[in-house]
């Protein structure tokens, strides 16, 4: 499933970029995140917590920075699996930053997700449903974190 | 293997205290035909299950003045099938005939795919159409709430840890009023990549729409009101022109996503053909 969006943020290229590195920014945007850290290889580790009614998972993900240019590109894939076996996740991301003005900045994704397991076979509409929901509250959190942010004149 | 405690309850108010002490740990068991995959799957693991489907007083269908209630634990096999339910209700018996298998039907209970809560239920669309209500008890009271309010999320329902869904109060239908169902699968016993649940109220007068209800399900997280598609129609005399013009206002105000049954766009137009399908079985009196 490819998942794309585009939202406009607050603040420069180089402080949205910073913020979507920052293990700290990640967790508190990330829904149902309950930790996140950069490994000594530059991996991001990380669990997440999703529930949907009756079914619980609980996902150890692993994000690997495949391509970086600072600050305007960052080519990223994100490994997931359920520590009941439930079920694992893959997702290929693509985020591209570019500068409106100084003060502005445009933020461009796209996702490719791919859902493997009893999940899958039984709740694949939900998950697909769930993880645009997911990313749509990543972005409006971090976008409420960048709007908030104190910044120097 | 994470241990599960089983109890079956044999009353409401053994229910009740049971939910009041487990709250959120226990997951009630009615007929088992959408919660036993789910545990059969190791999706849900919850530490109690309260079997309630020996509860004698969740099951009933008894008609009164203005409404027709039905308990909980009723099968959808019996509203298919219920002499009540063929007389006043019509609508039900036609809906239960589209979900799933007769073997399902048999064992899946009215209650039960409406705490399941799954988006393309076929259950929840007819019941808002027709305006029902849930009364829903606890070990400290009882309180009722409208099919629409019930559904919060994908699976989400505002029933609380320590409640049960007792009983459904449907209103029956005023003279000149229609109620219909129809729905969309890739074969008769999948679920639906639309249902649309519609009801009618017609002035005696004037032939224009008095009050109507387009209730869609399995394009979101929950069963959504059409309510500018309902705007278009209301106060009016249904047409033709004004049915398309509601079956586009419609597509307008839902956004389904794609997922493996179609794209966005293809259930965009199902959303739209439905919606005029139905508007035109409904206004004509039709029962499809």
């Amino acid at each position: 499933m490819i998942i794309e969006s585009s939202i406009t943020l607050d603040g420069p290229v180089k402080e949205v970029w910073e913020k979507l590195l920052d293990p700290a920014c990640l967790k508190n945007c990330i829904p149902g995140c309950e930790s996140v850290s950069v490994q000594s290889n530059g991996e991001f580790k990380g669990t997440v917590k999703v529930k949907i009614g009756p079914i619980k998972a609980r996902f150890d993900v692993v994000l690997t920075i495949v391509e970086m240019q600072p600050p305007v590109r960052l080519v990223s894939k994100m490994q997931g699996r359920d520590r009941f076996h439930t079920g694992r996740f893959t997702q290929e991301n693509q985020l591209a930053l570019e500068e409106i003005n100084p003060d502005r900045t445009r933020l461009t994704y796209t996702s490719n997700l791919s859902i493997s397991g009893k999940i899958a076979t039984f709740g694949e509409r939900i998950f697909r449903a769930k993880a645009k929901e997911m990313e749509k509250n990543f972005l409006a959190s971090l976008s409420d974190i960048l709007k908030h942010e104190e910044r120097k004149q | 293997m994470k241990d599960m405690r089983y109890i079956r309850a044999a009353s409401v108010t053994e229910v009740t205290d049971c939910l009041k002490k487990y709250g959120d740990k226990a997951k009630i068991l009615a007929g088992g035909q959408s919660l036993v995959p789910l545990l059969r799957q190791r999706l849900a693991r919850p530490g109690l299950l309260i079997d309630i489907s020996r509860v004698a007083d969740l099951k009933f269908i008894r008609k009164t003045k203005n409404t027709l209630k039905i308990g909980a634990l009723t099968t959808h096999r019996q509203l298919e099938t219920d002499p009540l339910i063929r007389e006043h209700l019509p609508i039900l018996a036609d809906m239960e005939k589209q979900l799933a298998s007769v073997q399902i039907r048999n064992l899946g209970t009215l209650g039960g795919n409406l705490c399941h809560a799954d988006p393309a239920g076929d259950v929840a669309p007819a019941l808002m159409a027709l305006g029902a209500k849930l009364k829903l008890i606890s070990a400290t009271g009882a309180r009722t709430m409208s099919v629409e309010n019930f559904f919060k999320d994908f699976f989400e329902t505002a029933i609380r840890p320590d409640e049960v869904l007792a009983e459904i109060d449907i209103p029956l239908l005023p003279d000149l009023g229609h109620a219909i169902y129809i729905k969309h699968s890739s074969r008769g016993v999948d679920t639906a990549i639309i249902g649309v649940g519609t009801f009618i109220l017609k002035d005696h007068d004037t032939d224009t729409c008095k009050e109507i209800r387009l209730c869609v399900g399995a394009v979101g997280p929950v069963p959504i009101r059409a309510k500018n598609a309902e705007a278009v129609i209301r106060g009016k005399v249904v047409t033709g022109k004004t049915i398309a013009e509601a079956g586009k206002k419609a597509r307008e105000e839902i956004s389904p996503v794609s997922d493996l049954q179609g794209s966005a766009e293809y259930k965009k137009e199902l959303i739209e053909v439905f919606i005029q399908r139905a508007l035109k079985a409904a206004s004509s009196g039709r029962r499809k």
